[in-house]
């Protein structure tokens, strides 16, 4: 194969379709009402505090700055970040996810934060009042035009544009990994990771620092069931004839302390950015090879 | 046998279940029916703990299925689910005497007693002539018979369904609803969920019928399955026709002037309609 010849916002696109197939169900419609949202947002911030904060201290954040926030969730970046600039705006589909950042709106006494309640595919620029000097999508990537995406977020912005996103294969994916060939009889896909957005962003001309940082993190249950549960409900294309294989799985991939079942993850996360109107970045002057 | 009480259950901001409470009772044939997307497979998963709802309680023989082992469960209720991946070739006789692993002892070998068992289940399904054959070479529709047999094996006081009548013809459906009944009359409850009105009214004792509001009525076919009630389900897709008390459903577009039932399954002491 020439890989010259290779559509990476083709590859993309397929690999975000064959990971919703492999789930059942797309993963952006995980966390979608209040409560599930709110109980993402409080492990989020317990089990993500050293992401969130590496996240951060990566932003060079300063306190003139206008920032576009895309897929911000319940708001675990966009409220420190209101914190430490001028102006924030968040854009976020869910409604369970805006409901409790309008909770953390409120409660931290927030008032530079302006939401936007879309998609950013769906979303209208001249609703927004560009340029902004950071637009970040932090672990939000969940669009299948990717290019489309990244061409957006170039057009809003005068400044830095930082994905963070997937690299390598997180821990998080080995059960389905595991068990999928032997209960499905075909693999699982986890979804599109960092390799195909730097050959996108080069195809596009744009050629981004890379920032590497390890994370850790745990989902912790009551029981065994609850457990069980909570994976047959991320991936509904299990059935109750799989309860035994999960479990087992489970079983010795989960440590008993006195916070319950516990299961660990790691991962490692990216940062792509890149600068408007640097010499790195020449996205106005088409694709480039 | 089966008490369900107040379910309610959702997929992030999708309610997928709203307040469902029904019961059916040892030896009652019921029938869950509803269109797609009712949440006919999630009350499945509910009932058999693999979700845990929202709110609400599933009791199985008086017993809240929270505080149940998954051992125990195991003895208490059966599944036979819809389509069955098996990479390694067992044989059916070996996939019909998996069903007694819950009754083995802690040296998990089956004896005697477990294999007379499952010859029986095999017996009672008509496919003891396969006992020796791979259970991957089947074709759907036997498969669908040795997955329940090898629920009937596990002799539990409730057996669960799921579209067990999808991969058949025409012919082995009628055999399967039968074999169904049968296996009711002897004491055990089931519940199979269905998309074919005909079955539930045809074979079933009682139904269940979901729409996307939640539960619409619980009670005999020949009440549940009104003109109404279908219309509600289907818009004004079918007509329901009423035979000697039986409901048959047929589509709304056809010509009652020309169309002569001849014959339809005889559950019910073989009766035949000119």
């Amino acid at each position: 194969m020439r890989y010259m010849e290779i559509d990476w916002n083709k590859a993309w696109a397929e690999e975000t379709e064959l990971w919703n197939q492999s789930a059942g169900k797309p993963c952006q419609g995980f966390w979608e009402d209040k409560n599930s949202a709110e109980v993402f947002a409080q492990k989020d911030i317990r089990q993500h505090k050293k992401r969130l904060e590496k996240t951060l201290s990566l932003l060079e954040l300063t306190p003139d700055m206008r920032v576009l926030d895309i897929g911000a969730g319940p708001g675990n970046l966009a409220i420190p970040m209101a914190k430490k600039t001028a102006w924030v705006t968040t854009v976020e589909p869910s409604p369970g996810m805006n409901a409790v950042l309008d909770d953390q709106i409120a409660e931290n006494r927030i008032t530079n934060i302006t939401t936007i309640r879309a998609a950013w595919e769906e979303v209208d620029i001249t609703l927004l009042t560009p340029p902004y000097d950071l637009v970040v999508a932090s672990l939000s990537l969940g669009m299948p035009d990717l290019k489309g995406t990244i061409e957006k977020m170039n057009q809003v912005c005068s400044g830095q544009v930082a994905l963070f996103w997937h690299a390598g294969i997180p821990e998080w994916e080995d059960m389905p990994r595991a068990l999928w060939p032997d209960i499905f009889a075909m693999p699982y896909h986890g979804g599109p990771k960092s390799d195909i957005i730097f050959q996108l962003l080069y195809r596009m001309g744009i050629y981004p620092d890379v920032k590497v940082f390890s994370n850790d993190f745990c989902e912790i249950f009551e029981s065994m069931d609850s457990a069980v549960s909570f994976y047959a409900r991320r991936f509904q294309i299990l059935s109750p004839e799989h309860q035994p294989i999960v479990e087992a799985y489970l079983k010795e991939h989960c440590k008993k302390d006195d916070r319950g079942l516990v299961h660990e993850f790691n991962h490692i996360i990216m940062k792509l950015s890149w600068q408007l109107g640097d010499s790195g970045c020449s996205s106005t002057q088409g694709e480039k090879r | 046998m089966l008490t369900v009480n107040d379910l309610t259950f959702s997929y992030g901001r999708q309610r997928v279940l709203k307040n469902i409470s029904f019961q059916i009772r040892k030896g009652e044939l019921c029938a869950l029916f509803g269109p797609n997307g009712t949440g006919k497979t999630t009350l499945f998963k509910c009932c058999l703990k693999f979700l845990v709802p929202d709110s609400g309680t599933v009791r199985i023989n008086g017993k809240d299925i929270r505080r149940l082992p998954p051992r125990q469960m195991a003895r208490l209720v059966a599944y036979v689910p819809q389509a069955h991946h098996c990479a390694f070739p067992f044989t059916v006789s070996q996939m019909v005497l998996m069903g007694r692993t819950p009754h083995l002892n802690r040296f998990f070998t089956p004896g005697a007693k477990d294999r007379k068992v499952a010859d029986q289940a095999m017996q009672t399904l008509g496919i003891s002539h396969l006992s020796d054959t791979a259970y991957n070479r089947l074709s759907g529709g036997q498969q669908q018979m040795v997955l329940i047999a090898r629920a009937i094996a596990q002799q539990t006081g409730l057996i669960f369904l799921d579209e067990p009548a999808a991969a058949l013809d025409f012919k082995n459906q009628i055999t399967l609803w039968q074999t169904l009944q049968a296996i009711a009359e002897q004491g055990t409850a089931i519940l199979a969920c269905t998309h074919d009105p005909n079955h539930v009214s045809w074979f079933c004792h009682s139904t269940v019928v979901l729409d996307r509001s939640g539960l619409l009525a619980k009670g005999p076919p020949g009440q549940v399955m009104t003109q109404e009630m279908m219309d509600r389900i289907y818009g004004d897709a079918c007509r329901v026709w009423n035979i000697n008390g039986l409901k048959i459903m047929v589509p709304g577009t056809m010509d009652t002037g020309t169309t002569n039932i001849v014959a339809f399954p005889g559950n019910r002491k073989g009766i035949h309609h000119k």
